[in-house]
């Protein structure tokens, strides 16, 4: 059976044929790496795309170079190898600095780019709900919160804390 | 019968080490192994489907991810 490394290795494929310019996990996922376990049924990957002329970004080329790979899109998911994998269009500058200053990891030898813990805090806090907020808390309890850098990005972002 | 008034509360000793004591977990959790954090997930959506199965309309990519750890 595959593994979330084979996951990773597609998204490294990915990114080099030039599907995607950059991509970080985040969501879930990225607590589940610098915390705890939390259930979720999909992986949330932020991805920067290659340049195009127009303003609005499409992420019909991704999904077709995905479905020329073999992996089905359902419902704004992408099936790789049994796991729902959602790609994410950075929607704004602290996106940006999110998927630009992700830790670089190791799973069975296959890298793969996490967000740290201060861009996940800053980015949950923006959207702001009840869930993310606690999401915030545990990543804090865990001790892997770097206090100083998450309060400048908040202050950087215009975050209300 | 108890009120609320007279109802017995923890001491605030208690109520701090406990929130310690979560912490301290918290931190050691913190430490383990992606692949150890990957492996209860996965055995987590496996007993939580069911329930919420039961209680929702689940969306048809809602379902254990069929990969191993």
């Amino acid at each position: 059976m595959a593994t979330l490394a084979d996951v990773f290795r597609v998204l490294n494929d990915l990114r080099a044929d030039g599907v995607i310019e950059q991509y970080a996990i985040g969501g879930a996922m990225a607590m589940v790496f610098w915390a705890e376990p939390t259930v979720t049924f999909d992986l949330d990957v932020f991805v920067f795309l290659p340049g195009t002329s127009s303003p609005i970004v499409s992420i019909e080329p991704l999904y077709t170079a995905l479905r020329t790979r073999g992996f089905e899109v359902v419902a704004e998911h992408v099936m790789i190898h049994g796991t729902p994998v959602q790609f994410l269009v950075s929607p704004n500058e602290l996106g940006d600095a999110a998927i630009e200053t992700a830790a670089e990891q190791q799973l069975e030898g296959v890298s793969f780019r996490v967000m740290r813990p201060e861009y996940l805090c800053a980015l949950w806090l923006q959207a702001g709900g009840a869930k993310r907020r606690e999401r915030v808390e545990v990543l804090r309890q865990s001790g892997v919160v770097d206090e100083t850098t998450l309060q400048r990005l908040l202050a950087q972002h215009v975050v209300s804390r | 019968m108890n009120t609320r008034a007279g109802r017995a509360r923890p001491s605030e000793e208690l109520v701090r080490r406990q929130q310690e004591a979560k912490a301290r977990w918290r931190h050691e959790v913190a430490r383990r192994s992606f692949r150890e954090k990957v492996a209860v997930m996965l055995e987590m959506q496996k007993r939580l489907y069911p329930v919420l199965e039961k209680r929702r309309a689940m969306q048809s990519w809602q379902r254990p991810w069929s990969i191993d750890p």
